[in-house]
């Protein structure tokens, strides 16, 4: 058994990861041999202004996505926890955009911001109000990108929570009852500190993903557009080695990025430890 | 004025005068014109071709042969007589006979005709462009059943999307995964290709009688040296991508006979809006377009109740935007000349140096107006817009004056669930300029400059070296290329291709062609039977027609189509600086030719400077003549309301 799992780390985690190490390190372009080039590749990074876009993009979309999907996802939980009629279609309804695929989102997104003629400016027309260009400023386009995120992913942050309030024992909501707590305090003192374990495991998850970001501002802004205001990290990423073909410049670009997704995660499990102590 | 007795007067680089030659050339002139030219093609043809046989014999005997070929020349001569312009015809068909000595190789079995067995349990793979059950994919999938049909071979077709497209070919070719047989990749990948000696030369089966016969000669030089390389066949032709102007001829036509519209622009632009007689007098400028299309801008000239757009084109990021930008530019930048040289037909770099030209004022001045152009005169969506979205906007919607892009609107146009054009379709060369970068003198020259353009995907069809089957390959490719096949793909004939017209063979026999009317099921007579039983009204055959030719043959130089090895970073680069950010505001016009200049002269340096320059030099014929002969600029009264014309 040890063998196996040894195995399965060693050559679909530590391989690929040295190798991606190694490459950094050289001028290795598609189809061609590669040369050993020191650091060249990293101090590239550090003055390009293309790496510092794409870094402020990600963590923009992901400021912006994160703490919405994880407020929305608990309103939705707390909603249907209430003693409410067709609670198991709502569910249903909500658990929808969690099987859709990013690319099927992203041609959604195509369609439902469609300047000309989509349904979303359709309807602010219709009400006149101004019409947002969602997808050709690209002051706004990172907010479309993330708005299309909070879609897919917000039932995923809901269905976790509900599954962590449907668990929070009943006997703490009725002692609560007895000694006369209004339902915010009850929501306050009870449901919130229940729900911490269910938190740091969407926030987590969420983080990483989103700042993994690549198929909806990819699909749906033809690769980080307009010009580069949704280019995130992974997209820069590609672009680099399978655009232009520097699969070493994408190596160290890649590395980088992994070294401060690191970073960010360990003061997070350090402070969650610290939380938990 | 008789011509009979006058001389060709020439340009500064040898070219023909046109307009004087207008004025000078009567019917008899073209007849004798004509003559001379078919019998020096028969006599020229048949010693090249003896020669090309001779060059690729083997030590087979040699043996005497008669070669007979009848030369069939089509002028047709525009001629000024007072306030009229006449157009002539002349057909002149010469015979010649010449009895020479030749050495043919043949190997293996001679089958011209295909038999059933020919590939039978053979299969191939195409990787293409993912467009379905219509479009490029279309017309793979249509000739995977003729290719069973007629050879008994199999042809998979696998369809990518345009972004990866280039990514997954060359991963397929670096990785020896061998994936693909066939690839109909945008031609731009072609550096990447040949540099990686990754496909087929075919010159040796052009002329294999094995093979389906296309003819070399028929394809424009534009398109074929995007299959070209060092004098040799690597890609067999299919699309003849450039791109055009179009213009919505209802509307245009309407407020021409406006008196009152015409006098409005005059006054603000302090001349005639005269668009036909412009293209007819190779006199069409973007300068001209900006004026028109800030005159169509903002205003209900569709009469829907809304205010319109004078042009759009689509600009999203991550498509095929860099193509209408470098069609736009390139009459700001590039100088006609008879040698490739240092100055001359340049576009993209100094040959020498491999320096990026794209600081230089051409550049500068034509990125300017393309931006100008764009953010006055174009809907603000036009960002997010790809090809479906300038379509239904120009065709179907009637809500831009103009569009510039690739042919297919010309071929749209006839289609009832697409248009609203049928008919009243306007197409042209890409506009040329007033002013133009003159490297040589570094100064910019007010003047006139055409510059034609073979730019887009052109989707031509390579064969992978790894395929196990290349003679497979290479036959269906070939027959798609034969002119029958050609000129029925490329007139829509089975279904909307998006295989654009270029060869001879595809173009009507008045305009320099091998085609007639009743290939595209027309009558004559500008008579409408209709859709579906005719794709395209005659009128607009006929323009876009015209447009093909002048485009790839009369234009004062062409583009050179950019294919060095990272050609495709390249364009992604434009893509991201020019059409992404430059066109969202975020930065200027020189900020953004700023970022294009550092980012690919990083990538030369990544690339090697040294070896990019002299791929590059290879991809232009550096210090060769330019092998682009400028022919008539044709013109045909008949397609244009003659009353349209203000002389």
């Amino acid at each position: 058994m040890l063998a196996i799992a040894l195995l399965y780390v060693l050559s679909l985690v530590i391989f690929p990861l040295a190798y991606s190490i190694v490459m950094s390190f050289t001028d290795w372009k598609l189809g061609e041999p590669a040369r050993f080039i020191g650091i060249r590749n990293y101090y590239s990074e550090f003055i390009d202004y293309r790496f510092h876009n794409s870094l402020k993009v990600t963590f923009l979309i992901t400021g912006v996505a994160v703490p919405i999907e994880m407020a929305l996802g608990l309103v939705l939980a707390t909603l249907l926890n209430l003693k409410i009629r067709f609670k198991s279609a709502f569910k249903i309804i909500f658990l929808i955009p969690l099987f859709c695929s990013p690319v099927a989102v992203s041609m959604l997104g195509q369609v439902i911001l469609y300047e000309a003629g989509g349904p979303v400016n359709g309807y602010l027309k219709l009400l006149g109000l101004p019409q947002p260009h969602w997808r050709t400023d690209r002051n706004l386009a990172p907010f479309s990108v993330a708005l299309c995120d909070i879609w897919e992913w917000t039932p995923f942050c809901f269905l976790i929570f509900f599954a962590a309030i449907q668990a929070i024992p009943r006997v703490y909501y009725e002692a609560a009852e007895i000694d006369g707590a209004s339902g915010f305090q009850i929501f306050r003192h009870i449901t919130l500190p229940m729900l911490t374990y269910a938190f740091i495991t969407v926030l987590m998850f969420r983080l990483v993903d989103t700042l993994r970001l690549f198929e909806i501002p990819f699909l749906l802004f033809g690769g980080g557009g307009p010009g580069i205001a949704t280019e995130t990290q992974t997209i820069y990423i590609y672009k680099k080695g399978f655009r232009s073909f520097l699969m070493g410049e994408a190596s160290a670009n890649s590395i980088v990025f992994l070294v401060i997704v690191m970073v960010i995660m360990m003061i997070f499990i350090k402070k969650v430890r610290k939380y938990y102590a | 004025m008789s011509g009979g007795g006058k001389r060709r007067k020439k340009g500064k680089n040898g070219e023909l005068d046109l307009p004087y030659l207008r004025k000078i050339v009567s019917r008899r002139a073209a007849l004798s014109t004509a003559a001379k030219v078919g019998i020096t093609a028969v006599v020229v043809g048949a010693a090249a071709g003896v020669g090309g046989y001779l060059a690729g014999s083997a030590a087979a005997p040699a043996v005497p042969s008669t070669v007979t070929k009848t030369v069939e020349k089509t002028v047709t001569t525009t001629k000024s007589v007072g306030a009229a312009t006449v157009t002539e015809t002349a057909t002149v068909t010469k015979t010649a006979t010449k009895t020479v000595e030749k050495t043919v190789t043949v190997t293996g079995t001679p089958t011209v005709t295909p038999t059933k067995e020919m590939f039978k349990g053979v299969k191939i793979t195409v990787a293409t462009l993912a467009c379905g059950e219509i479009d490029v994919s279309g017309v793979c999938y249509w000739y995977a059943k003729k290719f069973k049909e007629l050879t008994g071979g199999e042809m998979e077709v696998i369809e990518i999307p345009y972004g990866d497209l280039h990514v997954k070919i060359l991963a397929d070719v670096t990785t020896g995964a061998g994936k693909y047989d066939i690839f109909e990749p945008m031609s731009f990948l072609m550096g990447d290709l040949l540099a990686g000696d990754y496909v087929w030369c075919i010159d040796q089966w052009i002329d294999d009688p094995r093979f389906p016969k296309w003819y070399p000669e028929d394809v424009p030089y534009p398109i074929a040296i995007q299959s070209r390389w060092g004098g040799h066949w690597y890609g067999v032709p299919l699309d003849c991508d450039a791109w055009f102007l179009f213009w919505n001829m209802r509307y245009m036509n309407k407020w021409l006979r406006d008196k009152d519209k015409r006098r409005e622009f005059k006054d603000r632009y302090g001349y005639e809006l005269n668009p036909y007689k412009w293209l007819r007098d190779r006199e069409l400028t973007w300068q001209k377009v900006r004026d028109m299309a800030e005159f169509f801008t903002g205003w209900d000239w569709n009469e829907d109740g809304e205010p319109d757009y004078g042009i759009v084109m689509a600009l999203k990021s991550g498509e095929q935007g860099p193509y209408w930008w470098d069609s736009f530019v390139a009459p700001f930048v590039v100088s006609p000349g008879p040698m490739m040289d240092r100055y001359h037909n340049i576009f993209w770099h100094d040959p020498e140096t491999m320096e990026p030209l794209l600081k230089h004022p051409g550049f500068v001045e034509g990125t300017k107006l393309f931006y100008e152009i764009n953010k006055k005169c174009g809907p603000p969506e036009a960002i997010s817009f790809s090809f479906a979205e300038i379509y239904d906007f120009y065709l179907m919607k009637q809500k831009a004056m103009f569009l510039t892009g690739p042919p297919d609107p010309f071929s749209y146009a006839g289609y009832p669930e697409w248009s609203r054009l049928r008919g009243y379709q306007m197409t042209a060369p890409i506009p040329g300029s007033e002013i133009f970068y003159d490297r040589e003198e570094g100064r910019l020259v007010e003047r006139t400059n055409l510059i034609g353009n073979a730019s887009g995907g052109s989707w031509h069809f390579w064969i992978s070296k790894l395929s196990k089957n290349p003679e497979a390959c290479y036959w269906i490719s070939a027959y798609m290329a034969t002119p029958k096949e050609h000129l029925e793909t490329t007139s829509y004939k089975y279904f909307p291709t998006g295989v654009d017209p270029g060869f001879r063979t595809d173009l009507l026999r008045d305009y320099g062609g091998k085609a007639t009317l009743a290939d595209f099921n027309l009558p004559g007579d500008f008579k409408d039977p209709g859709y579906p039983k005719a794709k395209y009204h005659e009128a607009d055959l006929r323009r876009g027609h015209i447009a093909v030719h002048n485009n790839y043959y009369a234009m004062d130089g062409q583009y050179t189509y950019y294919r060095i090895p990272g050609a495709a970073a390249v364009l992604t680069i434009i893509d991201t600086h020019i059409i992404g950010e430059l066109m969202t505001g975020a930065v200027s016009v020189e900020e953004a030719l700023d970022r294009c200049y550092r980012e690919i002269e990083k990538l030369i340096d990544e690339y090697g400077r040294e070896k990019l320059a002299d791929w590059y030099q290879k991809s232009i014929n550096y210090g060769k003549p330019n092998p682009y002969r400028r022919e008539l600029w044709i013109w045909d009264d008949r397609v244009v309301p003659k009353d349209l014309i203000f002389d």
